[in-house]
């Protein structure tokens, strides 16, 4: 039992820390072997040591943090609605952090004020979703998804109006958050802890997760508390989306795609699943923007497009395979 | 982002500078930094304030500057520091010597390690333009990184003075800077004080947009001693429903163009015989490359505007008097 669940995150933890060198060793500026030799002796030049140490490493370990974050938000979305199309921006979250961002860029914010409005739009607008949702006390995962569908339209309209009514200078700085780019994440400490601790917190809670993917009747019926144990899940799903978009905006597919694939893979079974979505989505992701920044150097790509020119044909095959 | 994220940013910015003191620069995070600088300040000529009003010194003239803007480029060559530019962005294609620079990415998304493997020891940023985040990230790595943003066409000539102060090629730059401005100056006497001439500029199609009189572009038009129809919008670059151009009903209709010398635009207007603009054909191209760019080109620009008006004035003299 326990082999059957180490086996595959130890695997992918080694792909993890493979994709994490290798985004370590790729970049626009070769480095050869004396230098890298010179790096780990630490004694390298000044260049390669803000290369490596102040922009491939930071950016590697956001990149596996914001992907881990993603993915284990989806899982935990797709388990609480009960609906395989569920992702972490899919009850407005993101809308609610570009909205915080864009109003602080009105305003003339910048840095941490700026990070701070993006991730209180994002709890706003959790907690609106939340309150709208519990209505008389009474809950369901369709009225959880459709009033979440619901609030993420009504930011949608809010973030094209300003953006139609906000001056051209505000522009560029706005796309970032709504197409996502990791060049912009900042020290990854915070995702990074976020995730441990996460994944930590989880791990007990697996068995009840299972129960409740099952449906919240049956889950009940086996002594499930059902009320606080889908709270929880919102609460530490709408968490990890907003501490995600906060560092590298809306990267899309992650989350949605990450808990499929290891579900058709791994089975269903979310004491291995949750701990498996940490460490692939990160790998994912690394793997992603590593490209994002290297394939047409010195343009950078944004790192949406590679997670979906990556992410749909692994799905689409695996799910092919599975059928078969 | 929390404010220990900042605070381990800030510290690493601080153990970079200590490790780093080889660089001339006096600008940082910290305004300790800035106090230390300003004695040196006073007597140096390596000093300029960005567009951001934050003062910036080196101890001696830039010798690699990465331009992260086509403007900046522009204006680095204007100032006579051509020959230090040492990194570009996509779309930097004048003058032509510029092309041949190597480019660290698109505006909007930086190359960064690509703009450290040039070595700058100046980065010009773009306030507007560049992502805040990837500027500011390279002032933590050490760089001094001068914004700016020109609005006026004197912003532009005090751009060209500023950057040929840091660049040390201070000289050049004054040139260069009096020139745009003696430019401007006898176009606004030539032209300012003429019959006013109603005007609709065309900056983009789909969507229709224009200019109000805060744009440099809606000052030129004024120079001109033509009337911006849409002077008064609050957007500098308003967007519009084609009936407002009707209603107004304006004398000439110049356009950007999408590309050089691309007319197409002008058979949008053609579909409306009634308007004035159309009859009398003063439908008017002027490149965007001479009047888009905050660069000294600006000039250029403004002499054809001024006298694609100018023809306006002398066909509606020789239809009072056939």
């Amino acid at each position: 039992m326990t082999l059957r669940f180490a086996l595959p995150l130890m695997w992918l933890a080694l792909l993890g820390v493979l994709a994490i060198a290798g985004a370590l060793l790729v970049g626009s500026v070769p480095l050869n072997m004396q230098q890298w030799v010179a790096l780990l002796m630490g004694r390298g030049e000044p260049l390669a040591y803000t290369l490596v140490m102040e922009l491939r490493l930071p950016r590697a370990l956001s990149a596996f943090a914001v992907g881990g974050l993603l993915a284990v938000a989806g899982a935990l979305m797709q388990i609480l609605l009960r609906n395989p199309l569920a992702d972490p921006y899919v009850l407005g979250i993101s809308g609610g952090a570009a909205v915080g961002a864009l109003l602080a860029m009105l305003a003339g914010l910048g840095g941490v004020l700026l990070s701070g409005s993006a991730f209180g739009g994002a709890l706003l607008s959790m907690l609106l979703v939340f309150a709208l949702a519990r209505g008389e006390g009474s809950w369901t995962p369709s009225r959880l998804l459709l009033t979440g569908v619901v609030v993420a339209s009504g930011w949608g309209a809010v973030i094209t109006l300003l953006l139609s009514l906000s001056p051209t200078q505000a522009l560029p700085g706005m796309l970032f958050w709504l197409m996502g780019d990791l060049s912009y994440a900042g020290a990854p400490w915070v995702p990074l802890t976020l995730l441990l601790v996460v994944c930590l917190v989880l791990m007990p809670l697996g068995r009840h997760l299972n129960v409740l993917a099952r449906g919240p009747m049956q889950a009940a019926a086996l002594g499930v508390d059902v009320r606080w144990l889908s709270w929880g899940i919102y609460l530490i799903a709408s968490l990890l989306t907003a501490t995600a978009v906060t560092s590298a905006g809306t990267i899309g597919f992650v989350g949605l795609v990450v808990p499929h694939m290891l579900r058709l893979v791994l089975g269903n079974d979310q004491r291995l699943i949750l701990p498996a979505c940490a460490l692939s989505g990160g790998l994912l992701l690394v793997v992603a923007d590593t490209l994002a920044r290297s394939v047409m150097a010195p343009e950078q790509l944004p790192v949406g497009v590679i997670t979906a020119l990556l992410g749909v044909p692994m799905f689409l095959l695996l799910l092919n395979r599975s059928r078969s | 982002m929390t404010t220990s994220t900042l605070a381990v940013q800030a510290s690493s910015a601080f153990t970079m500078a200590s490790k780093r003191v080889t660089g001339a620069l006096c600008r940082g995070l910290a305004s300790l930094a800035l106090a230390a600088c300003l004695p040196v300040s006073a007597d140096s000529s390596y000093c300029a304030t960005d567009d951001l009003g934050r003062p910036l010194c080196l101890e001696a003239p830039a010798q690699r500057i990465a331009a992260l803007s086509p403007g900046a480029t522009e204006l680095l060559f204007a100032a006579g520091a051509g020959d230090k530019v040492v990194a570009v962005v996509a779309h930097s294609d004048y003058p032509p010597e510029a092309q041949t620079r190597p480019s660290v990415g698109d505006h909007q998304r930086i190359d960064v390690e690509a703009l450290l493997s040039q070595q700058p020891d100046l980065v010009i940023g773009w306030v507007s333009g560049n992502p805040a985040a990837q500027l500011e990230k390279l002032a933590t790595l050490g760089l001094p990184v001068f914004y700016l943003e020109p609005q006026h066409f004197d912003g532009i000539a005090s751009a060209i003075e500023r950057l040929g102060r840091l660049a040390g090629s201070q000289d050049q730059g004054d040139v260069a800077a009096n020139d745009l401005r003696s430019q401007m100056t006898t176009l606004e006497a030539d032209y300012a004080h003429l019959d006013p001439v109603s005007v609709f500029y065309q900056v983009w199609e789909t969507p229709l947009m224009s200019v109000n009189d805060e744009n440099f572009i809606g000052q030129i038009i004024s120079l001109c001693g033509g009337e911006n129809i849409m002077g008064d919008q609050t957007r500098q670059v308003p967007r519009l429903n084609p009936e407002v151009v009707i209603a107004a009903d304006p004398e000439a209709i110049i356009t950007g163009g999408n590309g050089e010398d691309n007319r197409d635009w002008f058979e949008h207007w053609r579909q409306y015989p009634a308007l004035s603009a159309v009859t009398d054909d003063h439908l008017f191209l002027v490149p965007p490359s001479l009047i888009q760019r905050p660069t000294p080109r600006l000039a250029q620009g403004a002499r054809l505007l001024c006298e694609q008006l100018d023809s306006v004035r002398q066909a509606r003299q020789e239809g009072a008097s056939p």
